[in-house]
């Protein structure tokens, strides 16, 4: 068991806050005590899993739950991600005037059976010539 | 921990430039949820990181986390930028993990600082940590087991790196006491991880 007496300076090396008279003292203590060096060892290995611990992520439903939140609050100008927007009458008739010059520019494109069919061309009245070999 | 009303005034957390923040909490103000949102992607892991340690369970972290974001959004008109958003959000996250943890002591009745009760560890009676690697997930187990008072001062000492001056602002105690809950939480992490 490490020594009562000396719980406090080991904690206070570990901080780096002991002065030097302290240090001094502690350090020819642990040069002696095995359980009080292993208790400086382990906490300095705490010290160090401390000092790696990493930000934890939260789940993504927090961050739908606050936008949500401060939609229904009406808070916020928009509707959070992922909610179904009704949409407004603007956007409606945006829409179908684009449907409509879409559907327009198509049918100009196309062309008409009349017009752009190909003139007759002799070769299509020519007589078919015979296979050879066949007289 | 006390029940005073000690609040979290020292914070050091770095942070993007004040002007970008200035701007981000404009677009807030006008309603811009993707302005709010970026926010949360910047700040949400370490403010979450706080909270879950402070209370030592996930469950009630994210619902802080949704409270401390709904709180800053409420608040934002109060945001002059004196401070890094950063830091002010960090002080409004710490403040309201501790009214969380008052109230939920006060709903309990439970004292806070019961490991002033606890034998003396300084013998973990188990395997060295200096001879292995303290895994962190251990670590963070081991952290959520601890008594709230110790949890909390050793979470803001020895994890978010405040003085014991200011940890003792914080949580209303005196300089010397937040040290022994300290040096108390170090003990009795060893003990649960030499467990292991």
């Amino acid at each position: 068991m490490a020594c009562e007496r000396y719980l406090n300076a080991i904690n206070e090396l570990v901080d780096g806050t002991l002065g030097p008279l302290r240090r001094a003292e502690l350090e020819l203590h642990l040069e002696a005590c095995e359980d009080c060096a292993a208790l400086l060892g382990d906490l300095r290995e705490i010290q160090r899993a401390t000092d790696a611990l990493e930000d934890l992520q939260p789940p993504s439903r927090v961050w739908t739950q606050i936008a949500q939140q401060l939609h229904q609050e009406g808070r916020v100008a928009e509707s959070p991600r992922g909610f179904m927007r009704r949409p407004s009458n603007t956007l409606i008739g945006l829409a179908a005037a684009l449907i409509l010059a879409v559907g327009a520019s198509l049918l100009m494109l196309v062309p008409r059976r009349d017009a752009a069919a190909p003139p007759p061309t002799n070769a299509s009245t020519a007589p078919v010539p015979e296979p050879a070999g066949l007289s | 921990m006390t029940s005073s009303k000690g609040t979290v005034h020292l914070a050091a957390v770095p942070a993007p430039g004040r002007a970008e923040d200035l701007a981000l909490v404009e677009r807030c103000r006008k309603g811009d949820l993707s302005a709010f949102e970026a926010i949360y992607r910047t700040h949400s892991g370490r403010l979450y990181s706080v909270a879950c340690r402070m209370v030592g369970n996930p469950t009630e972290a994210e619902d802080l986390l949704q409270e401390i974001f709904l709180a800053a959004h409420r608040k934002l008109d109060s945001f002059r930028g004196e401070s890094a958003l950063g830091t002010w959000l960090y002080r409004l996250a710490t403040n309201l993990c501790l009214d969380h943890l008052r109230s939920r002591a006060a709903r309990s009745s439970q004292l806070t600082d019961a490991i002033d009760d606890e034998p003396a560890l300084a013998d973990s009676g188990s395997r060295r940590l200096a001879e292995r690697t303290v895994d962190k997930m251990d670590l963070e187990r081991a952290l959520a087991q601890l008594p709230e008072g110790c949890r909390t001062a050793f979470v803001l000492h020895d994890v978010e790196g405040l003085e014991h001056r200011e940890v003792a602002e914080v949580l209303g105690i005196a300089e010397g006491t937040s040290k022994s809950q300290v040096h108390k939480a170090r003990l009795r992490l060893r003990a649960l991880l030499g467990r292991r």
